[in-house]
């Protein structure tokens, strides 16, 4: 738990059906390579999605910024039963359903026992989505949305006006609607990954926006230095030290004087992980979980950081421009390093897709008895 | 020795035999017999080939058959009627009845000459009818016509010698023990068949008189003595003839798969046959014409096929018992065989011949075994390891054969009937006691019930058969010497968990019937269906007064419970002990099918009463007494939960568990009754063990659970306890179907139990606290609770290593929470805790410390907003609930693996 640095990249997705009647809703630190499961050009990939009728599938949204594989599975469970899930106040869960089943066609359904998962429309999901990312059990959580549907982020746009409680500030959603050029008018390229969009394609996954962090980082600390908020000396070696992101900033100080400082300035009575704060050297807003990543990747993640600074000589030997060439090799990595990860992912959505399967059979049967 | 000689020569001829076998079927005259027989005797196909084949061979003697034929009605009508008293004690000595069924036979056929040569078969005749009898008219019918067969080819044997009648009868004679000797090894297997034959024959021979074919007749019963031999090497010729002309008459084609399917055979025997008569003549040459296409060896074959059809037949047909019983007397028919032989031999070449005969005949024993046929296999298993060892018991059938007999009729019959038991056991255990060898009695005796009732022997003694692994002939006289059999139905044995179960439960039984058993055994039927009941009533009513007592004393749920669960029980444990009481039970049952139905309603009263005496002391006794302690202890706890919420009570919940332990020897008691009922003594291990089943905490959680519930539950509180009761006896658990699992596994109460469990009470005064009752429930302190863990967390000094960071800097750094180690941090290392109502025994206990101190004594006022309260540590849910509050990523490691929800993911 402790040996390994935040994650890169995890994330929990929102995936349309084309016949745009059935939602999945998953967790990986891949999405490129996760829908591409999904939508079977590659191995794997959840049961749930496998029907051939509901392929391909799109991916409306994602929500990044999972501190944790853990916290992305429970976010992920609690999105996907947001009826079930002890994140959400019995109180308004059993309102909600409530809500849900009284809207259901079908009002002498059976109640809903823990595993019956109601089904729940693209609104409903985002509804929920909304209402999770409020919730105290997720509220200080370094979580963003990113929409690749417009119609996806229309809808959501409209429950968010509807919700009583308006989204955190902290939570920013963002727009970057996605191409799907292959799926209709070209004929199935070979190369399966261009059939993802490039949006998601270019979703860096990999440490690679730490790398200069890192460095950073790495060069101010072997000097000695003041705590930019206690003033006290700073021993990188005896106790945990943040940086400052920006490149120009030289300040250090200790993590919990740094932490004791951003929460006074959220005003937030008890809680205990600031969100963001201001550098007290350059005063430039700072998120408390890029700097948490840093320090995770340089107290705990050598093997991580070598493999930035081994693509790095990569890159350096290919190129002059860094940013353009950056993206495959950075594919690359990340499927090396990844790989365990992977592996244990591939065991969690196995077992996820158990229960997916127990709820796809209530929802089919549901389905079925609507239309017939 | 012969016999052994003469299963050799067999050896050699069966394959030729197998091919002939199906041709060789039908002759003429078997046709005569089983129109005379035919309508009711419909039976099995490979009857009527046997009979065919007995036809062709004694087709020419004509003469001896009548005196078969005779005495073949007359055994007929008396089997079927009332043979089977007569029979059975002949059966008993099986020797003995040979001779004694001959003259029964004797005045029928009217022909002291062949009434000697037929005695041997008539008695085989009788066993096969005494057997049959009682199983079912219809088997009789059947085996008569098979019978029929059977005479049918030694008129053909006759015809091929050409002498007309009573040389050639007097001749014929001897041969025919040698037949007999082979029937007998086949009336072991098929005895009935054969007598059925001979009833055909003299029908048959009844009817050749009238008709003028005496020649016939006379060469049927020449056939019988030459037998086969003669026509396989001599006369194969002719035998072929009348086989072809079956073949033709009968359906050809149905007669080819007569072997294979014997029921289709069945149905055309008797309309062919009595074709066959009208036009033997015509038959005769297409015979010569179809002998010539034939090979004698076919002929043999087809003899044996048909002999073994029969066999077959009868297996098929469900006369188990005639396999069992075949085996069990093979012995002595071989011998009866040998000194047959021997006498046969003495007579001529002919003898000579017949002696060649016998050992085909065994010959096609073998080849039946062999055959592909079906009826085949049954017989294989009568030679298998099974029988081997079954076999070591037969001498001491053989001993006392009766005795025997009766005990395998009885091994059905006690399955059948469980009431039973006790009557029959007294009786068996009189006729079997004897010897050392009480199990091995016992377990003979299910299978060696002599007397009426082969079939139900006959099954039970299969499914032993067909369990039985085959062994390497070394290892399986190894495992012989070693092992002790027990007999029963696979049924019973399943029940049974451990054959030293069995064996302790028939030792047990046989003990109290010993004991119980001052009435003489001898007196089977009157006697004991009258005498032996009462008496076992009185035992039984002895244990009812023990399960009584014992159920007072304890708790009265465990008695109600064992009504309803009893009825049941009765049923199990009699057919458990089934196999015990077999011994000495046989014996009664067997001797007295009529008698039965007397003995069945004692035993009907016997079951009753088991059943009654847990459901009067249920009535007297039960929920009352229970409830109000149960309910006591476990109400207080509970309405203890109920205020103070969830969380609060573990104290509590420790003392239920211990009071729990307190009614754990209740669930006892009621094991030990069914125990006692079934066998006295037999179980102690099983009450030890299960006793500490039953002391698990969670019948008295579910009587709590279900008496704060409210008073709809009284009915499911009796039924819970005494399901989880019978749980425990593992023979209840086979009874009681699906509930018993379903209370195995309410967790519902874990959450209850705190991981972090408190010193008990009794060990060290726990310090009381005087706190607000506003205090106690979780909702009202949570938040309190909360502020001063994120307090503690804060308050942690900085790391001074950064690969340990401190609980507060895990936290800062997004690490998710292992829920199991930070509540043990925060329980040993902070002071938070929360409050839980302090039990009587605590604060006595506190008291005595404080008034030790000379302090003021703690004592709070029902009415006052104040409770005693002892303090209690952190749980994890509290733990979890603070980093959902405090939104920070927690997940538990005691489950994970099992799923998301399981990790605390949820």
């Amino acid at each position: 738990m402790g040996d390994k640095p935040l994650p890169a990249f995890y994330c929990c997705y929102l995936l349309r059906s084309k016949n745009r009647k059935s939602c999945y809703i998953g967790s990986t630190p891949n999405p490129a390579r996760r829908l591409a499961q999904h939508n079977g050009d590659s191995k794997g990939g959840a049961k749930r999605t496998a029907t051939r009728g509901k392929r391909p599938w799109e991916m409306t949204c994602v929500v990044t910024g999972f501190p944790s594989k853990f916290a992305a599975l429970q976010f992920e469970w609690a999105w996907q039963n947001a009826h079930a899930t002890r994140h959400i106040e019995r109180t308004v869960r059993d309102a909600r359903l409530g809500e849900m089943q009284s809207r259901a066609k079908k009002p002498d359904a059976p109640p809903s026992n823990k595993r019956a998962r109601p089904p729940m429309s693209l609104e409903a999901r985002l509804k929920n989505l909304h209402y999770l990312l409020g919730v105290k059990s997720f509220s200080r959580w370094p979580l963003h949305i990113r929409f690749f549907a417009r119609d996806v982020f229309k809808l959501w746009e409209a429950c968010s006006t509807k919700m009583a409680i308006p989204l955190r500030k902290s939570v920013t959603v963002q727009l970057t609607p996605a191409e799907y050029q292959t799926t209709s008018t070209e004929a199935p390229t070979d190369d399966r990954m261009l059939r993802i969009p490039a949006v998601i394609r270019d979703i860096p996954i990999a440490y690679q926006d730490c790398k200069a962090y890192v460095e950073k980082s790495r060069l101010l600390l072997e000097e000695a230095h003041h705590c930019g908020v206690c003033r006290g000396r700073i021993n990188a070696n005896s106790s945990l030290i943040l940086v400052c992101p920006l490149d120009n900033c030289p300040t250090v100080s200790h993590m919990s004087c740094l932490s004791n400082k951003f929460l006074m300035e959220e005003v937030s009575r008890d809680a205990l992980i600031p969100v963001q704060g201001t550098c007290p050297g350059c005063r430039s807003p700072i998120k408390w979980s890029t700097l948490m990543k840093e320090l995770s990747l340089r107290t705990r993640g050598q093997k991580e950081i070598e493999t930035i600074f081994k693509e790095k000589r990569r890159k350096k030997v290919n190129s002059a421009s860094q940013l353009q060439p950056v993206e495959p090799p950075e594919l690359e990595t990340e499927y090396e390093e990844l790989e365990d990860d992977w592996l244990i992912q591939v065991d969690d959505y196995d077992d996820d897709d158990d229960d997916d399967a127990l709820a796809t059979l209530d929802s089919h049967l549901q389905e079925k008895s609507d239309t017939g | 020795m012969a016999t052994f000689d003469l299963v050799l020569l067999s050896s050699s001829p069966p394959g030729s035999v197998i091919a002939a076998a199906p041709s060789t079927s039908p002759p003429a005259s078997q046709r005569a017999k089983m129109a005379a027989c035919s309508p009711i005797s419909l039976s099995p196909i490979g009857d009527g080939i046997k009979r065919s084949n007995d036809a062709l061979k004694s087709g020419s003697r004509a003469a001896p058959v009548p005196e078969g034929a005779t005495r073949g009605f007359a055994t007929a009508n008396s089997l079927i009627q009332s043979n089977h008293f007569i029979l059975e004690p002949e059966e008993a000595d099986k020797e003995l009845k040979k001779p004694e069924k001959p003259p029964k036979k004797g005045p029928a056929a009217g022909t002291p000459s062949r009434p000697r040569s037929r005695k041997p078969r008539a008695p085989k005749v009788k066993f096969s009818k005494e057997k049959i009898g009682p199983k079912c008219t219809s088997d009789a019918a059947t085996s008569t016509l098979s019978h029929f067969p059977n005479p049918t080819p030694k008129g053909r044997s006759n015809h091929c010698n050409g002498t007309g009648s009573a040389k050639v009868k007097d001749i014929s004679v001897k041969p025919r023990k040698p037949r007999a000797n082979k029937e007998k090894l086949v009336d072991e297997e098929a005895g009935p068949r054969r007598k059925k034959p001979r009833a055909t024959r003299k029908q048959e021979v009844c009817k050749s008189r009238d008709k003028a074919q005496g020649n016939a007749t006379g060469t049927v019963s020449s056939h019988f003595t030459n037998g086969g031999a003669i026509q396989e090497e001599q006369k194969g010729e002719n035998k072929e003839a009348p086989v072809e002309l079956f073949d033709e008459r009968i359906e050809d084609t149905s007669i080819w798969e007569v072997p294979a399917s014997p029921r289709q055979k069945k149905p055309s025997p008797p309309n062919s046959k009595p074709p066959d008569l009208r036009g033997q003549s015509l038959e005769l040459d297409e015979a010569l014409a179809r002998r010539r296409d034939w090979t004698p060896p076919r002929e043999t074959i087809a003899q044996e096929v048909c002999t073994a059809s029969p066999f077959k037949d009868s297996a098929i047909q469900g006369t188990f018992t005639h396999m069992l019983s075949n085996f069990a007397y093979a012995h002595e028919d071989q011998t009866s065989t040998v000194s047959r032989a021997a006498n046969t031999e003495d007579c001529a070449a002919l003898k000579r011949q017949r002696v060649e005969l016998v050992a085909v005949s065994r010959n096609r024993k073998i080849s039946r075994s062999s055959s592909p046929t079906k009826v085949v296999a049954p017989k294989k298993k009568a030679r298998t390891i099974t029988d081997l060892v079954t076999g070591q018991y037969a001498p001491k059938d053989a001993v006392v054969a009766p005795s025997v007999v009766a005990s395998e009729f009885f091994s059905p019959q006690t399955v059948m009937k469980v009431p039973l038991k006790d009557i029959s056991s007294s009786t068996t255990s009189n006729a079997t006691l004897g010897a050392s060898r009480k199990r091995s009695n016992s377990k003979s005796s299910t299978k060696k019930t002599p007397k009426l009732k082969k079939v139900s022997a006959n099954i039970a003694v299969k499914p032993k058969m067909v369990a039985e692994k085959l062994l390497s002939p070394a290892s399986a006289a190894l495992r012989l010497s070693r092992q002790d059999i027990l007999f029963g139905t696979s049924s019973q044995l399943a029940l049974e968990g451990s054959p030293t179960m069995i064996r302790e439960m028939q030792r047990a039984v046989r003990a109290s019937e010993e004991e119980a058993e001052a009435l003489p055994s001898a007196t089977l039927f009157s006697d004991n269906a009258s005498s032996h009941p009462w008496q076992r009533l009185g035992k039984v009513k002895g244990k009812r007064d023990l399960w009584a007592v014992s159920a007072r004393d304890e708790d009265g749920h465990l008695l109600n419970k064992q009504d309803d669960v009893y009825i049941p029980e009765p049923d199990r444990t009699q057919d458990l002990p089934v196999p015990l009481p077999m011994d000495g039970a046989c014996d009664m049952l067997e001797t007295s099918f009529a008698d039965i139905a007397n003995f069945q309603p004692p035993p009907v009263t016997i079951s009753s009463d088991l059943p009654t005496p847990p459901n009067t002391v249920s009535e007297e006794v039960p929920k009352d007494q229970l409830s109000p302690a149960m309910k006591a202890e476990s109400f207080e706890d509970i309405d203890g939960y109920l205020n103070d919420g969830p969380p609060q009570s573990t104290q509590q919940t420790k003392h239920s568990f211990l009071d729990i332990d307190d009614f754990s020897p209740s669930p006892d008691p009621p094991l030990e009754q069914s125990l006692a009922t079934t066998t006295s003594t037999c179980s102690p291990r099983k009450r030890r063990g299960r006793p500490l089943k039953s002391q698990r905490p969670i019948p008295p959680r579910l009587q709590s659970n279900a008496s704060v519930l409210g008073p709809t539950t009284p009915t499911k509180q009796g039924r819970f306890t005494d399901i989880e009761e019978i749980q425990d006896s593992e023979d209840d658990e086979a009874l009681s179907p699906t509930p018993p699992r379903i209370l195995h596994s309410p967790p519902a109460l874990t959450l209850v139990s705190p991981e972090f469990v408190p010193p008990l009470p009794t060990e060290d005064p726990v310090e009381i606290f005087r706190v607000a009752t506003s205090q106690l429930p979780w909702a009202e302190i949570k938040d309190q609770i909360f502020r001063r863990i994120t307090q503690a967390v804060q308050n942690l000094p900085p790391t001074a290593n950064p690969a340990q960071p401190s609980w507060h800097e895990k936290i800062l750094m997004y690490d998710p929470i292992i829920l199991e180690d930070f509540t043990g941090y925060l329980n040993s290392q902070t002071a938070i805790r929360t409050w839980k109502r302090a039990t009587q025994k605590q604060i006595k206990a506190w008291n005595k410390v404080l008034k030790a101190n000379d302090k003021e004594i703690m004592q709070v006022e029902d009415d006052e907003n104040e409770a005693l309260v002892v303090e209690k540590e952190l749980e994890i849910w509290m733990v979890q609930g603070w980093c959902q509050d405090m939104s920070i990523c927690c997940i538990l490691r005691k489950n994970r693996g099992c799923g998301m929800a399981g990790r605390g993911l949820y």
